[in-house]
């Protein structure tokens, strides 16, 4: 059955008015090259640019990879720089210690704490007497009146005599430490570090700021307890241990009551 | 921050020198024609260029960042005039002479077809003399110089140097024996 209209009057849109023809496509249709092959086996085949074959900077990727490098290279050489000066300092800082002495011998003059004068490094263990209770409990060394008249800083007085006693060593998880207490009229005239960790970089450097924290406080406290330094647990626990028993062979020679 | 500078200082000229050395060998396998099958000649020399380039940028760094430090104790006119600085004079001139063998490789290389081709070479091999100045200079001058790992890598950018060295030179000989 026929409705007598045109087909665009019956509203199909995909058929152009008469008077409104079909757009012109906007760009010519594409012909897959496999066809054109087919179709054209002897036609010559289109030449076309190609991509890279003529670029400005052929060696893009080195050259990005060489910047790159580069700044990684300044960036890990001036972290590493700056690693090695920390390192550096720490050592300084832990030199500037006061240095123990050695049992039986004359304390060296305490050092004031600003002063820029080293007291000697802080000798290994081995150069000093192992520390067991029953060797180290009995040692004193006296102190000279010249050795307090050349040093106003100096804690020990002509009257009193400094004893130096050897803590326990304590195995921590990075290191051995020691302490070294020395007694001067029953109080704690000073505190001196015979071992401390020191077979890592990182260790000397966190050590470097925590022995001279714990030296202070365990002599302001005049004891043993002291707070763990944030940062230098096992060494502050093994600074502990090794106080107490070095205070404890102390009061058990009759040196001092600090418990 | 004294000690930002001193360490970016020492990190920048070391890396300047690696750059400029690396810059020398690609320059040399070049010209010697001595690129391989696995790369095109112009991506030698794009590269040769680049790390050319990077090299004065780096040498630029590391000026700087020694005129910042303000504990160097070098200032505008020991950085820029040769033999005017005070301690360690011929370690730092002859920085500052290497400095200026780089810039004018790398600024005569861009008005090249400007300069007659004998006159380009021989202001362009200058910066061979400046890349051993260079050496000279860290060794003298360097706080690294009398560590090992400086030393070994210095040997080695030595080696490598002159393995390019003695190819391009092998690369001539042969070319004048073939005319």
């Amino acid at each position: 059955m026929t409705t007598g209209r045109t087909p665009h009057q019956l509203g199909d849109p995909l058929i152009g008015s008469p008077t409104k023809p079909f757009p012109a496509p906007t760009s010519p249709p594409t012909v897959p090259t496999a066809i054109t092959a087919i179709t054209a086996p002897n036609a010559r085949p289109v030449p076309t640019a190609r991509t890279g074959a003529r670029r400005k900077h052929p060696a893009r990727g080195a050259r990005i990879g060489a910047l790159l490098l580069s700044c990684a290279a300044t960036g890990g050489l001036t972290y590493f720089f700056a690693d090695a000066n920390a390192l550096q300092a720490a050592s300084k800082a832990l030199a500037q210690l006061p240095a123990p002495i050695a049992v039986g011998a004359t304390p060296a003059p305490t050092p004031a704490p600003s002063s820029n004068a080293t007291a000697g490094a802080v000798t290994p263990a081995t150069t000093v007497t192992p520390a067991t209770t029953a060797t180290t409990a009995e040692n004193a060394a006296p102190t000279t009146t010249k050795a307090t008249k050349a040093t106003p800083t100096t804690k020990a007085t002509a009257t009193t005599k400094a004893k130096a006693f050897n803590g326990s060593v304590i195995d921590t998880k990075f290191g051995p430490v020691q302490i070294q207490v020395q007694i001067t009229g029953g109080k704690i005239s000073e505190v001196a570090i015979l071992q401390y960790p020191d077979s890592a970089d990182r260790s000397v450097q966190i050590n470097a700021n925590a022995l001279p924290t714990l030296r202070s406080e365990s002599l302001s406290a005049q004891s043993a307890s002291v707070h763990a330094v944030s940062g230098a647990t096992y060494t502050s626990r093994g600074y502990v241990k090794s106080l107490q028993s070095a205070i404890d062979q102390a009061r058990a020679a009759g040196a001092t009551t600090i418990a | 921050m004294r000690d930002l500078w001193w360490n970016l200082s020492r990190a920048t000229g070391i890396v300047a020198t690696v750059l400029a050395v690396g810059a020398l060998v690609w320059g040399l396998f070049f010209s010697a024609r001595n690129t391989g099958q696995l790369r095109r000649p112009n991506w030698w020399l794009d590269l040769h260029n680049w790390l050319g380039g990077l090299a004065l940028i780096f040498t630029g760094a590391h000026l700087l960042t020694v005129y910042l430090n303000d504990n160097s104790g070098i200032g505008l006119v020991q950085l820029f005039i040769p033999g005017t600085a005070g301690t360690g004079q011929w370690g730092i001139t002859w920085g500052v002479i290497a400095a200026y063998t780089f810039a004018v490789a790398v600024f005569t290389s861009w008005p090249r077809k400007r300069l007659s081709r004998r006159a380009w070479r021989a202001v362009h091999l200058s910066s061979v003399g400046g890349v051993f100045l260079a050496g000279i200079h860290a060794f003298e001058s360097g706080s690294d110089a009398t560590k090992t790992v400086f030393e070994a890598g210095l040997l080695a950018a030595t080696a490598f140097f002159a393995y390019a060295l003695s190819v391009r030179v092998l690369a001539l000989i042969a070319r004048r024996r073939a005319r």
